[in-house]
């Protein structure tokens, strides 16, 4: 059992030297698992009781170790039971709803906080990237907590599997690009890492997680909490790091994850040998204290992209697109330095079945779109043919009934757009032509959706499309739609 | 004293089902007393996963989407060889609880035989125990803004469930129906028992949530 305050108690810590903090959540226990975590764990946060006369809006009093203050965190849980400040509605309603939000007492968002029982493997990855993203955009630091590995559901008898590098990737891209921390915590599972031979006993994702938040909290009112801070961002960075630098067995070699999961990844050079400067780097620029990292992660080598082959699978089989893109090719020659010629395939990607494509040919691309859907003008206008072009087929309707089902697309259309689309200094560099391969229900009025995807009662999916697309094809028919 | 008034002002729209099952699983976990969590739903983390205390031992169960569960199941050791499971089902109203009865029961009794025959390495956890269930229905009175009319309002829905819980038990050891609601911004239980509801435990809730 906790200490519990009396309202007279409660009074008297609140009198003088305290701050207020207002955890807004999906529902009251993801708050309160949050508080249980820094009660438990915190190193520079005191737990000095709980005053809970309305039991399910309990205000958790701490006091800040070696400084003389007070905070007070209040539940709030959950959003749809709340008048939310505007700041916090823009985040929870950007494109999917995450899990926490903290604000100081002007309503000002001062952390997000996504939090999951399970490891992003299998069908489920990029899954919630639609929720971090919302933090990103609205300019508010944003941690996610995860495992390193869990079992895959879609997958028959309990398959172990491990988060891949692009996980700890897009939070890089989302930091240097959007100018504020985005972090991802891993917890290990010894039941599940025995099970995989991996020993993660002297990693304590619960402790960093809880430090974190206590430290970003003591910042906001205390400035001389910052090299702290820094220490504890540097943590975190340096921990995500050593998980994508760290060694797996693959095709009976010792190699790094990233170089199993993302080989051709720039600036690789700096995440394995120069880990100390790319912290660096993120710190100072997530702090505001440099304005453009010294280096760039998205300018991407495609000859060293291989060759996508989800093109012939039997998911996209038989749809007019692919059939058509399938007979095509659009192969590029280039020629390259020492009058060597280097072959593009038409499309490419960083595995070769995976969710997402790269073509170089725009122009062809372009041809064929314009062949069988026309709409010339409209492709004109949104098509740069001296970009690249991301196409990422996507289902939207599912089941029998063909109702509008967000997950997972709508957050691999943002973890792909994330990852390729753009540069560091958030500028296109790829056009994104997204492709619904499943027709829709008869009646389904798309206009309406795209629409309502502006407002707080907009679908996920539908948010995640007008977000990112330069190209939406439904029912074999580009939509056309002012963004 | 401003501070503390300004974030006690703030307030949520209504009093819900939500609000209720989370006043109920706070003061047995945490501000009265310190049940160990079974199950709440909803679940912090994956759905699947359910957890019981054997000693000093916490044992991870994957329940699957075959057995319904209830909205919140939590383990009381008595003495060493004796255990409660408090088992509740929360709903907005006490009709939604009429209404939807005969799934509710089920639910409730199913997993309560789930975690009673709990296994692990195929050997049933509790196999020397005595297991004795608590069965509640847990409810959400919001009675917010009702002025001179707060007092009857409670009043009724209280008589409602003191005329019916009798009907609605056929659970081991009876049922007890908890209505949770706010009054002057504190929260506040009230409790019908059925007539089958042992004497032992009736003092043992009246305990956690009567108590100043």
């Amino acid at each position: 059992m906790i200490n519990v305050l009396s309202q007279g108690e409660a009074e008297k810590l609140s009198l003088f030297n305290f701050i207020p903090f207002y955890s807004y959540s999906d529902n009251i226990l993801e708050s309160w698992e949050l508080i249980s975590l820094i009660i438990e764990y915190s190193e520079f946060l005191e737990f000095l009781g709980v005053f809970a006369e309305q039991i399910d809006q309990p205000i958790y009093f701490f006091k800040i170790k070696n400084a003389n203050k007070n905070i007070g965190i209040k539940i709030c849980g959950k959003y749809e039971n709340w008048d939310l400040p505007e700041q916090v509605s823009k985040i929870i309603n950007y494109i999917d709803k995450l899990d926490i939000v903290i604000t100081d007492k002007d309503t000002k968002p001062i952390l997000a906080i996504e939090t999951t029982g399970t490891a992003n493997v299998g069908n489920s990855q990029w899954q919630r990237e639609g929720r971090k993203i919302g933090a990103a955009i609205n300019k508010t630091p944003m941690v996610y907590q995860t495992f390193y590995a869990g079992t895959d559901r879609s997958q028959e008898n309990d398959v172990v599997r491990e988060a891949t590098c692009l996980q700890v990737l897009n939070h890089l891209m989302y930091s240097l690009r959007y100018k504020i921390g985005s972090f991802v915590v891993y917890y290990s599972d010894p039941d599940i890492d025995s099970m995989i031979n991996i020993n993660r006993s002297s990693k304590n994702g619960k402790k960093n997680l809880a430090n974190f938040v206590s430290l970003t909290l003591a910042f906001k009112i205390d400035k001389k909490f910052k090299v702290l801070k820094n220490s504890y961002e540097r943590k975190l960075l340096k921990d995500m790091l050593e998980y994508i630098t760290e060694s797996v067995v693959y095709r009976n070699r010792n190699i790094r994850r990233i170089d199993k999961d993302f080989s051709m990844f720039p600036s690789k050079n700096l995440i394995c040998s120069r880990q100390n400067h790319l912290i660096d780097e993120v710190i100072k620029i997530i702090n505001g204290e440099k304005e453009k990292a010294d280096f760039e992660f998205t300018d991407w080598d495609f000859s060293q992209f291989v060759e996508w082959t989800k093109l012939n699978s039997k998911r996209l089989e038989g749809h007019p697109l692919i059939e058509v893109l399938k007979k095509k090719s659009f192969t590029l020659f280039e020629s390259i330095e020492n009058n060597k010629i280097r072959k593009i395939p038409s499309f490419f990607s960083y595995i070769s079945d995976s969710k997402c494509a790269i073509t170089k040919n725009t122009k062809k691309f372009f041809d064929i779109l314009y062949n069988l859907y026309g709409k010339k003008d409209y492709l004109n206008k949104k098509i740069d043919l001296n970009k690249p072009t991301l196409f990422i087929p996507i289902r939207i309707f599912k089941g029998v009934k063909k109702v509008i089902a967000g997950d997972p697309e709508a957050g691999e259309i943002v973890a792909f757009s994330e990852m390729f689309a753009k540069d560091l200094e958030n500028k296109k560099i790829m056009n994104i032509v997204l492709y619904c391969h499943v027709d829709p229900p008869a009646g389904f009025d798309i206009n309406k959706e795209l629409k309502k995807a502006k407002d707080v009662s907009g679908s996920k999916i539908f948010k995640s499309i007008i977000n990112y697309m330069d190209i939406l094809i439904i029912g074999e028919e580009i939509i056309q739609w002012q963004t | 004293m401003a501070n503390l008034k300004n974030m006690i002002e703030k307030q949520p729209k209504k009093f819900t089902e939500e609000c209720a099952l989370i006043s109920v699983f706070f003061n047995m976990t945490n501000l009265k007393d310190n049940w160990f969590l079974n199950y709440i739903s909803p679940p912090g983390g994956a759905w699947q996963k359910v957890y019981v205390k054997e000693g000093n031992n916490i044992h991870r169960l994957y329940v699957g989407k075959t057995v319904k569960r209830p909205d919140l199941a939590l383990q009381k050791y008595k003495e060493k060889a004796k255990i409660l499971f408090f088992i509740a089902e929360s709903k907005e109203s006490f009709e939604s609880i009429i209404r939807n009865r005969d799934k509710i029961k089920k639910s409730m009794k199913d997993f309560y035989q789930f975690l009673k025959g709990a296994r692990i390495n195929n050997k049933k956890i509790f196999e020397d125990k005595v297991i004795n269930p608590i069965f509640n229905f847990i409810i959400a009175l919001d009675v917010r803004d009702l002025g001179k009319f707060e007092k009857r309002v409670i009043e009724n829905k209280l008589q409602l469930i003191e005329e019916s819980i009798d009907d609605l038990d056929d659970f081991e050891g009876g049922v007890a129906c908890i209505a949770v609601f706010w009054k002057s911004k504190k929260t506040i239980f009230n409790i019908v028992y059925s007539s089958n509801f042992t004497k032992e435990k009736i003092f043992l809730l009246n305990n956690i949530f009567y108590s100043k």
